[in-house]
């Protein structure tokens, strides 16, 4: 019985436990990864990685991709550079409006029109990348510095706003999908669309719902991207496509649909925020944190493959 | 009755009068009294690309009445009630529920204001949430406190849904991890739950065995009691005459008539009338006769002491001219026998000679180089690909046999193809026909084909005929027999009695991954075999 609950806690958690061996691990090999300035951070970078990861969560789980959600991010950081000298508040606006519909219309090509979503999103992300072009050709633009003090404010080296933003990223993309209809009806939707529909899930809207909360995520990053660099640019969200992925994958989330969750998106964010760092502490060079993204990547996935497996054939 | 045969009405065989006959003319539609129909189905129509599905079928349905709906693959059962479902819209005719035009544009219509519900034998349940979200998944907002779901008020509820169908579960576990006979339950207790005035069971009962058949009987009565609507969906006709009151058949789109069941001792007669009105013809399921008994040939397959996980020390032999099967009550070890023998599952213990020789399979290709070729139980999923043509469904397995310096020969890989086609009377309009078009015995024939061109020694076939109708079933037997007697034998794992009693020469019963019992008359004794697949 505590073995049973032992493994099974394993289970949940591992990924958890990766984060805390890297951490472990980096400390005890450089002595500069052990203080709050490291740490802190690698929360303020894996704030973009774990918002763009909700919707790409919210999305996988559905059984779909979202190639659009770089582009997304690249676009509010831009129409923010051009904006929010009218106000913050009415720029915000601005961007989560324009985001959600994206994300509707991006659902509406999946559900009604049936069109495959990596090829819905593919065509989304070349359309975005040409508006966010013609509207910051160049990186620039005016970010207030009220804006940025307030997402990133400090409490000494303790970064208080991304923490928070991080924690309830998390609350509530951990209780939406666990206790929430909308949530159920995602997992309803990936694990078997024809059986949800015939259950009397409505699949389209599910479907339209998830990829506008995929883009509104996507923006919300794209705010927080652009209070760091301190303006908009075009190019600013495109990492964070892929680091979506990595996030949601390596966290657990099948690619096939309805299995997996928020909880170990927001554990492979900072997974991914703190690769870099360490690398950085011990003089390697950049190239090879792409080298260990991969090779971690394929491991964890490999690892849970050979649980899951494994758990089967108990 | 539009574009329908004509309209008979039998009573256990005979012509009966026009009283009841007139129930069917459409001008008897606005007369309500105490038997007026809780559902009426007026002249539906309904047509796919390139099929009628539904010619103008017309019929009525009372409460605290069981009806039976039968008919071959293709007679429009299943699109009639998506229809009612609100899945597919007619394109013409109208639909009355309690009187009352009804309008079904989609399933929670049909379900919470037509009080209508569906027991659909597939696609059911969602594999990885649990029980209890699944009984409630359309409504699960309905648990909401405090704006998140109540997991323990929806546990309670779940359980009370699963008694009322005499299950008593985990309702925290995920549906995957549960059996045919468990979600078919859950899938019944997720309709009650809805509260449905008519309830349909659409081949629920299929993978079932008989000892929860008859549970699922009971609270069908239970339901009929309580003056509900039942619609019974069932290939097999012993339970249709066990439980339905009247007996609607189709048949190609069409209402071939109403029976009403008398609940006669021998149901002989009633089952000779719905044949005949379900084929066309007199021709119930026919079987060839056990020619293996005689010639039972060289020894193709044998066994010696095989032992795994799931099976204990098992021997046989099969020979050249033979259908030999193994029965027993499901998930006894059979199809893990047959997957073994292939290579996809592995042995601790024991030998498979082919023709005498020791066989060692590290993977499916070793047994399929030798002849041995495993035919599973899930046609769709792990036989064909459904997207694509005949032709290369049926020439993929063996292609490579018909390529000249590594370059597919077209020519010959059509000729192969068009003989097979031909041999085995596929009937589909050309090579480019997409499978999934296809009926369901003719999909089975398309599997048999890809692997008669690979020449095969023995055919390994896990339930050859699931889900294919009378006529196309006696096809698949006769085509068996007719191999076996040119010498490719076919191990078989068999469910249905009538086909274990008919078909195969030798019969061997598993129980608990042994062979048990085996039975090789030419007439079986069925009590002596029932007998044999308990412990």
């Amino acid at each position: 019985m505590a073995d049973d609950r032992l493994r099974k806690f394993v289970l949940d958690w591992y990924i958890y436990i990766v984060l805390v061996v890297f951490w472990i691990v980096s400390s005890s090999i450089s002595p500069f990864f052990r203080t709050m300035s490291t740490f802190s951070t690698i929360f303020v970078s894996a704030v973009p990685i774990a918002l763009v990861g909700l919707g790409q969560t919210f999305v996988v789980l559905s059984r779909g991709f979202d190639l659009s959600v770089g582009v997304v991010a690249s676009l509010a950081t831009a129409i923010a550079s051009v904006t929010m000298h009218w106000g913050i508040g009415p720029s915000i606006g601005l961007i989560l409006v324009v985001s959600c519909a994206i994300g509707m219309i991006n659902g509406l090509g999946v559900s009604k029109l049936g069109i495959d979503s990596f090829i819905m999103t593919l065509g989304m992300m070349f359309l975005l990348t040409g508006v966010t072009l013609l509207i910051r050709p160049s990186p620039g633009g005016f970010i207030p510095v009220n804006f940025k003090r307030f997402l990133l404010y400090q409490v000494g080296e303790f970064p208080l706003v991304p923490v928070l933003i991080l924690f309830l990223t998390g609350c509530v993309g951990v209780l939406v999908l666990q206790k929430r209809r909308f949530g159920r009806e995602i997992y309803a939707v990936g694990g078997d669309p024809e059986s949800a529909k015939m259950s009397g899930v409505d699949v389209d809207r599910t479907r339209i719902k998830v990829f506008m909360v995929s883009a509104l995520s996507a923006a919300c990053a794209g705010l927080f991207v652009s209070a760091r660099i301190g303006s908009g640019n075009a190019e600013a969200g495109a990492p964070y496509l892929f680091d979506s992925f990595t996030a949601v994958f390596m966290g657990g989330t099948l690619v096939t649909g309805g299995i997996g969750g928020y909880r170990g998106t927001i554990a492979s964010a900072l997974i991914i925020a703190s690769i870099g760092h360490i690398l950085q502490f011990l003089g390697i060079t950049i190239w090879y944190h792409f080298i260990v993204k991969g090779l971690l990547l394929a491991g964890v996935a490999g690892l849970q493959l050979f649980v899951v497996s494994r758990e089967r054939n108990r | 009755m539009q574009g329908g045969r004509g309209l008979f009405v039998f009573d256990d065989g005979t012509f009966f009068g026009a009283a009841v006959m007139n129930r069917m003319e459409p001008q008897d539609k606005a007369v309500h009294d105490d038997t007026a129909d809780m559902v009426r189905v007026d002249s539906i129509r309904k047509r796919f690309p390139g099929v009628d599905v539904l010619k103008g079928i017309t019929f009525g349905l009372k409460k605290g009445r069981i009806y039976g709906l039968v008919g071959e693959n293709g007679a429009g059962k299943s699109t009639l009630v998506k229809i009612l479902m609100g899945i597919h819209q007619p394109d013409g005719g109208e639909i009355f529920i309690g009187g009352e035009k009804a309008r079904i544009k989609e399933p929670s219509q049909a379900r919470y204001t037509y009080r209508m519900d569906t027991v659909f034998q597939e696609h059911a349940l969602i594999p990885q949430l649990s029980v209890a979200e699944n009984i409630f998944l359309d409504k699960l907002d309905r648990f909401y406190k405090k704006g998140l779901i109540d997991q323990r008020r929806l546990q309670d509820e779940a359980k009370g849904a699963l008694r009322e169908v005499g299950l008593d579960i985990d309702v925290t576990l995920a549906a995957a991890e549960f059996g045919e006979d468990e979600k078919s339950l859950i899938e019944l207790a997720k309709a009650l739950s809805r509260k449905p005035e008519i309830l349909i069971l659409d081949e629920m009962t299929a993978p079932l065995e008989s000892s929860v058949v008859n549970h699922v009987f009971e609270v069908m009565q239970k339901l009929k009691r309580q003056g509900k609507t039942l619609v019974f969906i069932s290939h097999r006709l012993e339970e249709v005459f066990k439980i339905c009151d009247e007996i609607i058949v189709l048949r190609d789109g069409n209402l071939e008539g109403v029976v009403r069941n008398s609940f006669q001792e021998d149901p002989l007669p009633l089952r000779k009338t719905v044949i005949t009105m379900m084929t066309g013809t007199e021709r119930g399921l026919s079987f060839p006769e056990k020619t293996g008994l005689k010639v039972k040939g060289e020894v193709v397959l044998s066994l010696e002491n095989l032992k795994s996980k799931w099976l204990k020390n098992v021997s046989l032999e099969v020979g050249e001219g033979e259908i030999v099967a193994l029965a027993g009550l499901r998930g006894q070890g059979q199809s893990r026998l047959l997957r073994t023998i292939a290579g996809l599952l592995v042995e601790d213990e024991g030998d498979v000679r082919i023709s005498g020789k020791r066989l060692k399979r590290k993977h499916p290709r070793d047994a399929i180089e030798k002849g041995i070729f495993y035919i599973s139980d899930k046609r769709d999923q792990e036989e064909l690909w459904l997207t694509h043509d005949v032709w290369l469904n049926i020439s993929v397995t063996s292609i490579t046999d018909r390529a000249r310096l590594g370059f597919i020969g077209r020519r010959d890989d059509r000729k192969a193809v068009e003989t097979m086609v031909s041999r085995l009377r596929i009937e589909t309009p050309s090579l480019a026909q997409i499978v999934r078009n296809l009926s369901g015995g003719n999909r089975q024939k398309v599997v048999l084909g890809k692997y008669l061109l690979a020449r095969p020694k023995i055919l390994l076939v896990d339930q050859p005929t699931m889900g294919l109708d009378v006529g196309a079933k006696a096809e698949i037997y006769h085509l068996l027999r007719k191999l076996s007697q040119e010498g490719i034998p076919t191990l078989a794992v068999l469910t249905d009695l009538e086909e274990v009693v008919n078909l195969p020469d030798r019969l061997l019963v598993m129980r608990e991954g042994e062979i048990v019992k085996e039975f090789s008359k030419a007439v079986m004794d069925e009590v002596e075999l029932l007998d044999s697949y308990y412990g």
